[in-house]
């Protein structure tokens, strides 16, 4: 599996190659501090890298990855991006911050630098030179919605979404191409709900409402108070399917919720942890001494699509000949997700619009499919 | 509508009740306004989850964290009373703020960010009224408030200790003087707020976020219940604390001012100063 993969990737099997080329410098800006610290979400890029490197580079060319903190502080995030750009790199892989997007994206363009990212907000879904492996606040309750119609065969379908800045736009617009797949309309959507208050009003009010599933964008803190308040009201999963995303995808999450979380279903952006695509990469993080963790693995996969990409090159590896790469690039699969890897010339890139399914018991996750549910073309991408 | 007022009562009503008369009885008996008083309780909170997950029976996790939540507020009334009785009562607040930030730092550090597995301190449901299931912890939260308030307010009327620290309270330098035991009678008084705050959380704690951060800014909420109370009636604070959680509950369920559901607490506080402050000249009040 290794040797496949490391085929698959331009490099050679572990410990057969010494990589002697120049190194290939590549930067992440990320949030490890501040407002909404992500602390884990790059690590796994960094495990991929120690692997490649150990296995002799890309082509023969180490990989030199440099992950600085902006502590959710723009100015730092832009000023960082400047001085990875100083610095040499030819391209950005693996970052997740909450400004990079929003305040560097226009300096990318500038630049001709590329960044295969992580996206925290619409506005690193809405540009040319950015590409999120995750399928984002947008994609994520909108395949939701549609999973509970057209794979659950709900008709009453509801959503709730927190007071997160940009949320409840993301949510309006999911609706849309909701609407515009199924024909149906939420039964009733709840945005901009406080995060520290008690959920149990929100859950009567789809209790009330009749809804029969709801999506609902929960993180980790938040998911696991509303699955013990709708089980606190005596209501089943027959009569109202919870539906999250990958951020509950987690053995804290099965810890936390206890029996109050058997029937939770989840859909996520990537395949589940026991599904072939995922085990090289379950190999390195065992071998980085990461945990299993969905953070984790959008990491891994951004330096995995990087990785492929400049493995590809055919003469000096500069930032001019990767951003051609990825502005000239055929879509190709990545095994830990369920859509093939895009980039090319378009204005914007959502390349991951799939959802692998899993359902919580009996404390542990159990796959409902061994493939992905892709957004129909119909969706709003 | 009733509905969310209902939960929003039986869910934290009782959590915000306990946590203001705490902070009544510390600024009554020992001057100190006390932002901390969440946080101690936050703390105990963890090291019960920390204890329980690892396989130990929950009475036996509920007794340590409420034992360490203890410990906490007595080594901040300790530092308090030893650094800083002569200070004002302003320079008093503003370390416990320091206190209540240092507290979620040491936390993060230590327990991390991720949700802990809190359960409930009495499984089961009690109740149902309107159609909404009240759980056997939100009705032992509930009687918690009640029973401490009521032994608060009695032991201050009818005990000799309680006379002790209504003495203290009216003037702790004189009381000094007097060969009271001021400061050691404060560190009790310390030790009873951090034991309380711990149970409040221990209840509160199964029903919302589990952050650090969210939980330990719970004695917002309890610090507007306490002021309704003009920091000195307590079954007026336990009132407010109740009023303040259906508040909580019904304005989320009013999808056009759920955005303000977490804003309430502030409204309450700013509307109350400005009646207490009314009759003030701005001279005075500068």
């Amino acid at each position: 599996m290794a040797i496949a993969a490391g085929v698959g990737l331009g490099i050679a099997a572990p410990g057969s190659a010494v990589s002697a080329g120049a190194p290939i410098k590549i930067g992440a800006i990320t949030s490890l501090t501040g407002p909404a610290a992500f602390t884990d979400w790059s690590d796994g890029a960094a495990a991929l890298f120690k692997r490649i490197n150990a296995s002799g580079g890309i082509n023969g060319h180490p990989v030199q990855w440099t992950d600085y903190d902006d502590g959710g502080n723009p100015t730092q995030a832009s000023d960082l991006a400047r001085k990875l750009v100083g610095q040499g790199i030819v391209a950005f892989v693996a970052s997740l911050s909450l400004d990079d997007c929003a305040v560097n994206r226009q300096y990318y363009q500038q630049v001709g630098i590329v960044s295969i990212d992580i996206g925290s907000d619409f506005t690193c879904f809405d540009t040319p030179n950015m590409d999120p492996v995750n399928s984002g606040p947008l994609i994520d309750p909108e395949l939701q919605m549609i999973y509970a119609a057209k794979v659950l065969h709900k008709t009453k379908i509801c959503v709730m979404a927190y007071a997160v800045p940009g949320e409840a736009e993301d949510v309006t617009t999911a609706i849309k191409g909701f609407e515009q797949v199924t024909g149906l309309k939420p039964t009733l959507t709840i945005t901009g709900f406080s995060l520290t208050g008690d959920q149990t009003p929100a859950v009567l009010k789809f209790r009330n409402a009749g809804c029969q599933a709801v999506s609902v964008s929960a993180d980790l803190n938040h998911g696991v108070p509303f699955v013990k308040d709708v089980a606190a009201q005596g209501i089943s999963e027959k009569k109202m399917q919870v539906i999250f995303g990958l951020a509950t995808y987690s053995p804290a999450f099965i810890k936390a919720v206890g029996a109050a979380g058997n029937g939770v279903l989840m859909g996520l952006e990537f395949g589940a942890f026991d599904t072939p695509g995922d085990q090289q990469m379950l190999a390195d993080f065992k071998n980085d001494g990461l945990p299993d963790s969905a953070d984790t693995v959008t990491g891994w996969t951004a330096a995995y699509a990087f990785a492929h990409v400049v493995a590809g090159i055919k003469g000096p590896i500069t930032r001019a000949s990767v951003t051609h790469a990825f502005k000239t690039l055929t879509p190709f699969n990545v095994p830990t997700m369920g859509t093939p890897f895009t980039f090319g010339s378009a204005s914007a890139h959502t390349p991951n619009t799939a959802s692998f399914w899993v359902k919580l018991v009996n404390g542990k996750f159990v796959d409902q499919s061994k493939s992905f549910f892709v957004l129909p073309a119909n969706g709003v991408r | 509508m009733l509905q969310a007022a209902i939960a929003g009562l039986a869910d934290s009503g009782g959590a915000y009740a306990a946590l203001a008369v705490c902070l009544v009885l510390l600024l009554r008996t020992t001057g100190v306004l006390n932002f901390a008083a969440a946080a101690t309780g936050t703390f105990g909170t963890y090291v019960m989850s920390v204890i329980y997950t690892s396989g130990v029976p929950y009475g036996v996790a509920a007794a340590v964290g409420v034992l360490v939540g203890t410990a906490l507020s007595v080594a901040f009334g300790l530092a308090l009373t030893r650094w800083f009785f002569d200070s004002s009562p302003a320079h008093r607040t503003t370390v416990t703020i320091a206190l209540l930030i240092g507290t979620i730092a040491v936390a993060l550090r230590i327990f991390g960010d991720f949700p802990r597995l809190m359960p409930n301190l009495v499984n089961g449901n009690a109740v149902r009224i309107a159609s909404v299931d009240i759980s056997n912890t939100d009705v032992v939260g509930l009687i918690f408030a009640f029973v401490i308030t009521a032994g608060v307010t009695q032991t201050l009327r009818r005990t000799e200790i309680g006379l002790r620290l209504r003495a203290i309270s009216q003037g702790p330098v004189a009381s000094e003087l007097l060969a009271l035991p001021v400061r050691s009678l404060s560190v009790g008084i310390w030790a009873l707020a951090g034991a309380v705050s711990t149970v409040a959380l221990l209840v509160i704690t199964p029903d919302r976020s589990t952050e650090i951060a969210d939980l330990s800014l719970l004695v917002v909420p309890a610090m507007a219940a306490a002021l309704l109370a003009s920091f000195r009636r307590y079954w007026v604070a336990v009132v407010g604390g109740l009023a303040l959680g259906a508040a909580e509950g019904l304005l989320s369920y009013v999808q056009s001012l759920s955005d303000y559901q977490a804003v309430i607490p502030f409204v309450v506080i700013v509307l109350l100063l400005l009646y207490f402050e009314r009759k003030e000249t701005w001279g005075d009040v500068r």
